[in-house]
């Protein structure tokens, strides 16, 4: 464990990870930073609790995609309980993103419209299928490591990415009518 | 609009690298709030302690309700057999 690096080390080897990573979860750069400072933390805090049944990178990964949903359940919670006149008149996209909240800056001016169209439909799809799918598209992961990820078998993934692919073209296809 | 709904749009996305002085800021987070959490063992002695201090109140209330209804029926045992408590052999 002597070899094991520290905080800092840490933090410099993953930081654009988890950054993109969250970028992609929730595609708006401030909230990216500060889901990815909450992420850091508590890799501080529970860096004493790693037991290294996974590799560090995976840890890492599943606290992100953890504090991402968590970020994006407390912002639903609130514009639910605000006075958040959509919800009240029932919307529709309730809970999605609207495309004035998309501000990611790894996407080409002249793809942002199309990109964030794509997102608006990611973001319905359950929660599991949403992140194997940007797990495998855009972190360009393999199976196995998306199965790490997620802690379920390579075949339980395979099963996740199709249904997820046939579902979002089933979205984009409704919505283009 | 098939050219918008292209899912390979996606993998055109730029890695970009993470805001500078992110490091500083998680740092000063850390300082910030140094342990808000309560330790998992004090939780417990809490929870405990507050458990025990309520099942001694309900022993309380029970145990004074019990000697409040023991000295009424008492007083009606004294009072329907006209004993008193005084060694008066007189009354004036």
């Amino acid at each position: 464990m002597s070899d094991f690096p520290s905080f800092k080390e840490i933090y410099e080897q993953h930081t654009d990870m988890v950054f993109n990573l969250c970028l992609n979860y929730l595609q708006n750069e401030a909230d990216a930073e500060e889901v990815t400072q909450d992420v850091f933390i508590k890799v501080y805090r529970q860096l004493a609790n790693f037991k290294g049944q996974a590799t560090l990178k995976t840890w890492i990964y599943r606290i992100s995609i953890n504090q991402c949903q968590d970020f994006l359940k407390a912002k639903k919670r609130q514009k639910r309980f605000g006075f958040h006149i959509p919800v009240l008149w029932g919307n529709p996209a309730e809970g999605l993103p609207v495309l004035s909240d998309f501000k990611h800056p790894g996407v080409q001016l002249e793809d942002k419209e199309a990109v964030a169209y794509i997102f608006k439909n990611i973001n319905d799809l359950p929660q599991q299928q949403k992140t194997a799918l940007l797990l495998k598209v855009v972190e360009d992961l393999s199976q196995k490591e998306i199965a790490a990820i997620l802690d379920i078998s390579i075949k339980a993934v395979e099963s996740l990415l199709s249904r997820a692919r046939s579902n979002l073209q089933k979205k984009l296809d409704a919505s283009e009518g | 609009m098939k050219s918008k709904s292209n899912i390979d749009l996606l993998k055109k996305i730029e890695k970009v690298s993470a805001p500078p002085f992110l490091f500083t800021r998680i740092e000063a987070r850390i300082n910030q709030q140094p342990e808000d959490r309560i330790p998992i063992k004090w939780a417990y002695a809490m929870s405990l302690g507050l458990a025990v201090l309520f099942c001694f109140n309900l022993l309380l209330i029970r145990s004074d309700f019990r000697k409040s209804k023991k000295a009424e029926s008492l007083q009606i045992v004294v009072e329907e057999m006209d004993l008193h408590h005084s060694n008066q052999l007189y009354y004036e």
